[in-house]
């Protein structure tokens, strides 16, 4: 009986601190299809590829491992953008570099398309592990209730 | 005893016998080498003479048959002696005495050692070779060296050295990534005012210092989108001629392009928003026209495949009737390649 206790112990022990190690593993595509789906957005945004996402973002493949940006034709500030780093110094650079780009779009904006600005300066970023994802939209309950649901 | 004594004087009587008989009887020349022993430790005699010296120790027996054990005893003795020498004189002439005269070796290696040292070479051999072989692929990728053709040169693409500066447009054409040859110094909402002081969206410096990060041979400007509300067309066209002095200073080897302004759907144009019509439009790349060929720069026309038949931008080729959509961007971008090639050519 002792015996089968311990087991039953250790064994449980392990799960857990199995669950507690693992990393979330996500597809970044789906997020994004799944934001650029469910939330509302002015324009039609269009999806880019990894090598394009980076180039706009100023990254690299040395802190990138996986990424899909949606973009607005110009008609309108929105965006999404979904990462995934290479590590967790990928991580802070993608950080940063999210961080520039909204300011620099809400710089220009701001002259250009005053009606914009307040998408930019409530951009919503979530972080996950090695997983970020901006939203650049009006419709940001919703992108939130989709973050939600995948756990960001 | 007396039965030893009888024996040995059997022995010395038989030996006497030899030796008498050795006397009288000597070997022909040069047999030496190739006969028996006579005796033990004596030249060996010819074959003949060993026949007659078998039958003569056949008679011996016959004689004194007391005696067969013994004698038996010397001739196996014997025997195996004109064997063993036998064999050393074939050794040293060879079959047909082709060894004559040549080194003989003191040992001899059993034909199946010999065998197997020479397969165990030939082994050995092939694998050094496979072996070499196999690094070799490994090292340099091929099993084998073929020739290796001279890769063509790529075609040169005309977006090489070139530099893109201008507003939220050309930000769209940076963004879909449709010229990844070029540069792009560009910003939204960007004027022919701002392009002075504002830094562009790639780093923190103005369009006009970006030019100087690189020897651009092709400069391609945009603007007028977002001057067209100014109280005097003359004022946009005076900043844009003081903008192209500055890029010919900054980059003084390029080629500077005007791209006309591009056209509005006639839902936009119709509400006339900051003087934002298709009209206007029209106007002011007369102006932008004129402007190039005074600047010695060249003017790029919006592509034909942009307008509908009212001169106006299709509606589906853009969301706010203003910004081209993807595929208009597409077709753009492949309008203004079109050009550079047409004007290379």
């Amino acid at each position: 009986m002792k015996k089968l206790a311990i087991t039953m112990l250790v064994t449980l022990l392990a799960l857990f601190s199995a669950a507690c190690g693992s990393e979330a593993e996500f597809s970044v595509s789906e997020i994004g299809e799944a934001l650029n789906t469910k939330v509302a957005f002015s324009d039609t945004l269009t999806a880019l590829s990894a090598e394009d996402a980076m180039a706009l973002y100023a990254l690299s493949s040395e802190e990138v491992a996986d990424a899909v940006v949606y973009i607005s034709s110009g008609a309108t500030a929105e965006e999404i953008s979904v990462w995934q780093a290479a590590d967790s110094k990928g991580v802070k650079a993608i950080e940063e570099s999210i961080t520039q780009r909204m300011n620099t779009q809400l710089d220009g904006y701001k002259d250009y398309m005053p009606e914009e600005v307040p998408k930019l300066e409530n951009y919503i970023l979530k972080t996950n592990g090695k997983y970020l994802v901006l939203c650049v939209t009006d419709d940001r309950e919703t992108a939130n209730e989709v973050l939600t649901e995948l756990d960001f | 005893m007396m039965k030893m004594k009888k024996q040995r004087s059997n022995r010395e009587r038989l030996e006497k016998l030899r030796q008498k008989k050795e006397k009288t009887e000597k070997p022909p020349k040069g047999a030496e080498n190739s006969s028996p022993p006579s005796n033990r430790g004596k030249s060996p005699a010819p074959r003949d003479d060993y026949n007659k010296y078998n039958r003569y120790n056949s008679y011996q027996s016959s004689l004194y048959p007391e005696e067969t054990e013994e004698r038996g005893y010397y001739r196996d003795i014997e025997d195996r002696q004109y064997n063993r020498d036998k064999t050393a004189n074939r050794d040293k002439t060879g079959k047909n005495g082709e060894n004559k005269g040549k080194k003989t070796p003191q040992k001899r290696t059993s034909p199946s050692i010999k065998h197997l040292l020479i397969i165990m070479t030939i082994t050995a051999i092939v694998f050094f070779i496979l072996g070499g072989g196999i690094v070799y692929a490994l090292n340099h990728g091929k099993t084998t060296e073929e020739p290796v053709p001279e890769p063509e040169p790529a075609p040169t693409d005309v977006f090489e050295n070139a530099v893109f500066i201008g507003n939220s447009h050309i930000e769209a054409l940076r963004g879909y990534n449709l010229i990844p040859n070029a540069d792009f110094l560009c910003r939204v909402g960007l004027s022919i005012e701002t392009v002075f002081t504002k830094n562009v969206s790639v780093g923190d410096y103005t369009a006009l210092e970006g030019l100087k990060l690189k020897d651009y041979t092709k400069v391609i400007t945009l603007f007028g989108e977002n001057e067209l509300g100014w109280p005097s067309p003359q004022g946009f066209i005076d900043k844009y001629i003081e903008f192209i002095e500055d890029v010919k200073t900054q980059a003084p080897n390029a080629q500077i392009y005007i791209m006309g302004i591009l056209p509005i759907t006639e839902e936009v144009s119709a509400e006339n928003k900051d003087n934002t019509t298709n009209e206007t439009i029209r106007k002011y790349n007369e102006r932008l026209r004129i402007m190039a060929d005074n600047e010695e720069a060249t003017f790029i026309a919006p592509a034909a495949e942009l307008f509908n038949n009212n001169l106006a931008l299709e509606k589906d080729g853009s969301e706010d009737g203003i910004h081209l959509s993807y595929e208009y961007n597409k077709i753009w971008a492949n309008s203004i390649r079109s050009f550079l090639e047409g004007e290379e050519k």
